[in-house]
């Protein structure tokens, strides 16, 4: 019974020319899609890596200097994109790609794409992740929105009815027919990607979790949509209020919900302005973490529990140079301080991410954009990693510049140069993506989001098949 | 003819419990789209009022200072009334201030700041003017009166005027219009342009309510140019409306073509035309560029002595032969100044080829109204990349004179006194306006609306009715 | 009056209409029988200018159709076979508005008269048409046709989906228009409303006028045997191609 409602389904779609079309042209914008969007990557990763070992190269070649001259130097780090970025460049575009670690300093990530492109850019580009998140849905639209309203309008409905067969079997049918194609589509894509990468060597075991993770979630994504199709369908009876009201729904699913999101997190919870930022970092090296224990004041007592530990009544006297000593202390200090300040961005960030999981309520596009730009790690939070984990270098690498200077020249001795040896001796940056696991477990939300979208609809389509 | 048409049509107006649903929800979205755009400007004015207003404040501790000193007070701090302490850390500030319709377009306004400290330390070749920001927020854009505009519009439009012939056919009084002594392509105009006044009522009429209850209702140049970029805008999707009525199709099928032709418009054009950019005329690498600041630094640094000489040479007025004890911020400032020469031309190269960039996306543009009319928008706003970069020459520029003020103070030790606070430089912003968007967008859709009403005008005498009436 | 002068219609190979000769003087109410696909939509569509004719003429009151198709939809009134109207106006305001275009303005005291004439209750007179059943509609049409004052009247299938008193009401009111001196033209399946109403009766079959009777020189039964006779010679035609 099945076979044959999807066999009939499947022809009245193959006999109709604009659904061809759109299939023939939806397939071809995607293929030209993940071309572009692999040679981009490509060519990306290729400058960064060149720039990264340009940069490293530079910093082994600084010469003789002192090593507060090379801390104050510093060196850059790149961001680079992983494969799965191919996919879905996320938020790529919006953030900076190299961050500049020097010392007393922590920067935050330079040279955002987009600042440099004007308003025609924000457009978007054709990307394989906006095929899949907005072209695919209305292809789901096509297939399915008079579904079930051409069988009331061609009187065909009672025919069927009186056939014996349950609305459910039916509705199955059509379902399978309509949600088909998106898989077919989400197919073409993975394989076309992973068939780029076994040509081009990029093939790697760590990162086919991550496609079997999008071949989970993109799925729901357009079962969820199928539901809501189907439904709208079956309830309006006529195909043009059918047509009207699904693709109403798009638009409030894609770009009100998110748009308006967007504006509401930015009332409730704005970030700081940069300059507001800086002050309060200011402020508080200035007056204190908090506004207790300034640095000059905690620098005295520093020197005092030195000297006493050393058992010494004067900083000359110390093993070591006291001012790189110092130097260091006072690097931590300050890197408390910009922790503090970056944990309350991160803060308001996170509640910022709240409203838009709210809006969720109001479209399975905005947990779904959010969870494949999580796999794809090209989300905010995989920035934020990356910001951390240079963070986390600087320090380290200020840290060994700082100690060169404290135990090999002594108080006051400006005039010592460390050499390239102290330079190559600090490792590389090197940065690993977050685990797939640590994603899911920050997309938890918007995974039981669109797991109670799915449940819900398929429930509400459901009982409408047996009300008919 | 036209009265009756008139008459029929607001009566159908009126019995359409869905155009009125729809209204409503247009004027909320205009209303919604508003006050967010306000919102942002509100903010924007208030970092400059407050770093404006941090900065007299600090001016204020000065003088007190300054008076402090004259009565023979000894200082905690006295370097903070040196020239080389006043010129960097005091600094002064550049900002952009709003124009009087920036909030109808968001633009590039959330990538940017509005204001920035200027100070004789740090260089200012590499200028960052990006601002804190979510890059989600970036990324999914405001839901700002352009968006609602450009995006949403059209599909109001679609919804109010595709069916206008296949209804009638539908509901069988095509034939008995066509029974009567007119021509169809009157008749259809007639109605299109109808229903394109009720819609720029409705639309205006929100608009300008939401003008009055956000208090920015005031007569101008900006507003009759927003106004009338909108109508050419609404006039332009009522011409395929036009166009696509006189087609043989269903209203189904209008629904779907003219939904289509919405995507290709609002979507895939703009898509496809920053994919061609991005691919063959790629952002010059940043990473390069950075990697020669990086190596030009290197090599300054290492002849700071011979660099100061240099630029000694070059500025002998500066020479004191009392006073030839030049310490750091001399030798900075002298860095600072060759630096910025030999950076310049770096940055110059790069941003020539992003300009070229610009050209290209601006030339490819002409093929979608939706951006021209984006880049309109933000022309008004003045929140255009172009408007960015303006601001970035004007605070480079005073930058400089900033510098070149202090100089004589740095280098020749002159005094640096209270007077001398009062008649620091300070920033004015010149506006920066490009006519020729406006023009450019005017230009080309009304060439459009143009092409499209003369096609179906000539096609007049050719019209197949038989088809019209689906016989 | 109502004349055609070997009007020919073809679709590529086919000839839907095959060199027709007709004249339908004023007061005349000449009737189209034919199964479907015989011709007699195409006929009506052809003097309404609604189709090109391939060959051959038709006239409304003198003037040709081809040469001056909008001085001759002055001239005459039309009602489709599926009229729905505007259904969120009322019946006034949908006469209004098709006399207006047709170039006559009318108060709304004349508008009821002509509804009234067309025997529509006057209750329903500003109810919304999406209320009103197929024979009420059917009367707003006449009313339409009333107020445009036309010479020659059109009508597609007018009692296909009415029920009996409308038919009746139908037929009376077509037969005071003939009175006043309309030239009629009809389509229709109903033999006992074209034996009823009609001066003379055209058989068409395959694009072609096979008869063509006065409904005084026969009866019912006749013009029925007359008619079936056409059609099973065709269905024996079919059968045999089969």
């Amino acid at each position: 019974m099945l076979k044959f409602i999807i066999y009939k389904e499947l022809k009245e779609y193959y006999l109709e020319g604009k659904i061809r079309w759109a299939a023939i042209i939806t397939t071809l914008l995607l293929f030209t899609s993940i071309l572009i969007s692999y040679q981009s990557h490509k060519s990306q990763l290729l400058a960064h890596t060149e720039a990264s070992e340009i940069e490293r190269r530079l910093w082994g070649d600084q010469g003789e200097k002192n090593p507060h001259s090379a801390a104050h130097y510093g060196t850059y780090v790149f961001k680079l994109n992983t494969p799965l970025s191919i996919i879905d460049p996320g938020l790529n575009k919006y953030v900076g790609v190299s961050i500049f670690l020097e010392a007393h300093n922590r920067n935050t990530a330079e040279h955002v794409s987009a600042a440099d492109q004007s308003g025609l850019s924000r457009f978007g580009e054709l990307t394989p992740d906006f095929i899949l998140l907005y072209i695919i849905p209305l292809l789901i639209i096509l297939l399915g929105y008079n579904s079930v309203s051409r069988e009331y309008e061609h009187g065909t409905l009672k025919l069927i009815k009186t056939q014996g067969v349950s609305m459910v079997k039916v509705m199955f049918g059509k379902w399978i027919c309509v949600f088909s194609f998106s898989i077919a589509l989400l197919v073409f894509t993975i394989v076309s990607i992973l068939l780029l990468f076994s040509f081009s060597n990029h093939y790697t075991a760590v990162e086919i979790e991550s496609y079997i993770a999008f071949f989970v979630l993109y799925p729901i994504y357009y079962a969820i949509l199928v539901n809501i199709v189907l439904l709208i369908s079956g309830l309006s009876k006529h195909s043009s209020r059918s047509l009207v009201a699904s693709l109403l729904f798009w638009i409030v699913f894609c770009f009100g919900a998110p748009k308006a999101a967007s504006s509401l997190a930015n009332s409730y919870y704005p970030y700081p302005s940069k300059h507001q930022f800086h002050e309060s970092v200011l402020t508080d090296k200035k007056q204190g973490l908090d506004g207790h224990n300034p640095w000059n004041t905690e620098a005295k007592k520093l020197e005092e529990e030195t000297l006493a530990k050393y058992g010494v009544d004067s900083l000359h006297k110390l093993p070591f140079n006291y001012a790189g000593y110092r130097m260091q202390k006072g690097e931590e200090h300050e890197a408390k301080i910009y922790s503090k300040h970056y944990s309350e961005l991160k803060s308001i960030a996170k509640k910022q991410e709240y409203i838009y999981q709210m809006a969720s309520i109001f479209s399975p596009f905005i947990p779904t954009r959010f969870s494949s730009m999580g796999i794809a790690r090209t989300d905010y939070s995989h920035h934020w990693h990356f910001s951390d984990k240079a963070e986390k270098y600087r320090i380290e690498m200020v840290k060994a510049l700082n100690m060169d200077l404290a135990e090999n020249s002594s108080f006051n001795e400006w005039t010592y140069k460390a050499g390239n040896t102290l330079w190559e001796s600090i490792p590389k940056f090197r940065y690993n993506y977050q685990d797939l696991n640590e994603i899911l477990e920050h997309q938890q939300t918007n995974i039981l989001i669109l797991g109670l979208w799915f449940f819900l609809t398929t429930c509400t389509l459901f009982i409408a098949c047996r009300k008919v | 003819m036209f009265k009756i048409n008139f008459k029929n049509e607001v009566q159908l107006f009126k019995r359409n419990r869905i155009l009125h649903i729809l209204s409503i929800i247009m004027f909320i979205m205009v209303f919604f789209s508003m006050s967010t755009g306000k919102e942002k400007i509100q903010s924007r004015n208030t970092d400059i009022q407050n770093e404006m207003e941090e900065l007299k404040s600090y001016d204020a501790s000065l003088i007190k200072k300054f008076k402090q000193k004259e009565s023979g007070e000894k200082l905690e701090k006295p370097w903070e009334l040196g020239a080389s302490y006043i010129s960097s850390y005091r600094g002064a500030v550049s900002y952009m201030p709003s124009k009087e319709l920036s909030f109808i377009a968001i633009g590039q306004s959330d990538i940017y700041t509005h204001q920035k400290k200027v100070s004789s330390y740090g260089t200012d070749v590499i200028l960052d003017l990006t601002e804190l920001s979510n890059p989600t927020q970036l990324y999914f854009g405001s839901f700002d009166l352009s968006f609602t505009l450009i995006y949403l519009l059209p599909l109001l439009i679609i919804a109010f005027s595709y069916n206008i012939v296949s209804e009638s056919r539908e509901n069988g009084t095509l034939s008995l219009v066509l029974s009567q002594p007119l021509n169809i392509t009157t008749w259809l105009s007639h109605r299109v342009c109808i229903r394109l006044f009720i819609i720029c009522t409705i639309v205006f009429t929100s608009i300008f309510i939401n003008l009055i209850v956000f208090n920015e209702f005031q007569f101008s140049l900006s507003l009759f140019c927003f106004l009338l970029i909108t109508f050419v805008y609404i006039l332009f999707w009522f011409s395929l409306s036009f166009f696509i009525n006189l087609k043989r199709y269903n209203s189904v099928m209008n629904a779907f073509i003219l939904f289509t032709i919405w995507i290709v418009t609002v979507f895939i054009i703009p898509n496809l035309i920053n994919n061609y950019i991005n691919n063959f005329h790629p952002l010059p690498s940043h990473a390069k560029m950075l990697n020669e600041i990086r190596l030009t630094q290197a090599k300054l640094d290492k002849v700071k002595d011979a660099t100061l000489q240099n630029f000694l040479e070059n500025h002998p007025e500066l020479i004191d032969e009392t006073n030839t004890d030049f310490g750091f911020f001399q030798k900075y400032v002298a860095s600072k100044k060759q630096l910025k020469k030999e950076l310049t031309q770096i940055v110059h190269s790069y941003e020539l080829l992003i300009e070229k960039r610009d050209k290209m996306a601006q030339m490819l543009s002409l093929l979608s109204p939706t951006a021209l009319l984006q880049e309109a928008y933000e022309e008004i706003a003045g929140t255009s990349l172009a408007h960015y970069k303006n601001y970035k020459k004007q605070h480079q520029e005073f930058s400089e004179a900033w510098l070149n003020f202090f100089i004589p103070y740095i280098f020749k030790q002159t005094t640096f006194t209270k007077e001398t606070l009062t008649h620091l430089p300070t920033f004015t912003y010149q506006t920066f306006s490009r006519w020729s968007v406006i023009y450019r967008f005017l230009t080309v859709v009304l060439l459009y609306i143009g092409v499209i009403v003369f096609y179906e005008v000539k096609r007049e005498k050719k019209r197949n009715i038989e088809e019209l009436l689906f016989i | 009056m109502i004349k055609a002068v070997n009007l020919q219609k073809d679709y590529g190979t086919k000839r839907a209409l095959k060199g027709l000769n007709l004249t339908i003087n004023a007061g005349e109410i000449f009737c189209l029988l034919g199964a479907n696909g015989a011709g007699k939509t195409t006929t009506i569509n052809l003097f309404l200018g609604f189709i090109k004719a391939s060959s051959g003429d038709a006239f409304i009151n003198n003037i040709s159709v081809i040469e001056n198709p909008l001085e001759t939809k002055k001239h005459l009134a039309y009602i489709p076979e599926n009229l729905t109207l505007y259904p969120n106006l009322t019946a006034i305001e949908n006469m209004e508005y098709f006399s207006g275009l047709a170039g006559k303005t009318y108060d709304r005291k004349a508008l009821e008269l002509f509804l009234t004439q067309s025997t529509l209750e006057k209750e329903a007179f500003t109810k919304q048409v999406k209320h009103y059943s197929k024979g009420m509609r059917q009367k707003v049409g006449i009313g339409i046709a009333l107020a445009k004052k036309a010479r020659a009247l059109f009508l597609d299938e007018p009692t296909s989906g009415l029920d009996p008193k409308s038919s009746n009401e139908f037929s009376t009111i077509l037969k005071n228009l003939s009175n006043d001196g309309t030239a009629i033209l009809m389509a229709s399946h109903d033999i006992f409303r074209v034996k009823e109403v009609g001066t003379h009766v055209g058989i068409m079959r395959d694009g072609n006028l096979v008869e063509h009777l006065s409904t005084e020189e026969i009866n019912h039964s006749d013009l029925e045997s007359i008619y079936l006779n056409h059609m099973t010679f065709e269905n024996s035609a079919a059968r045999t191609l089969v």
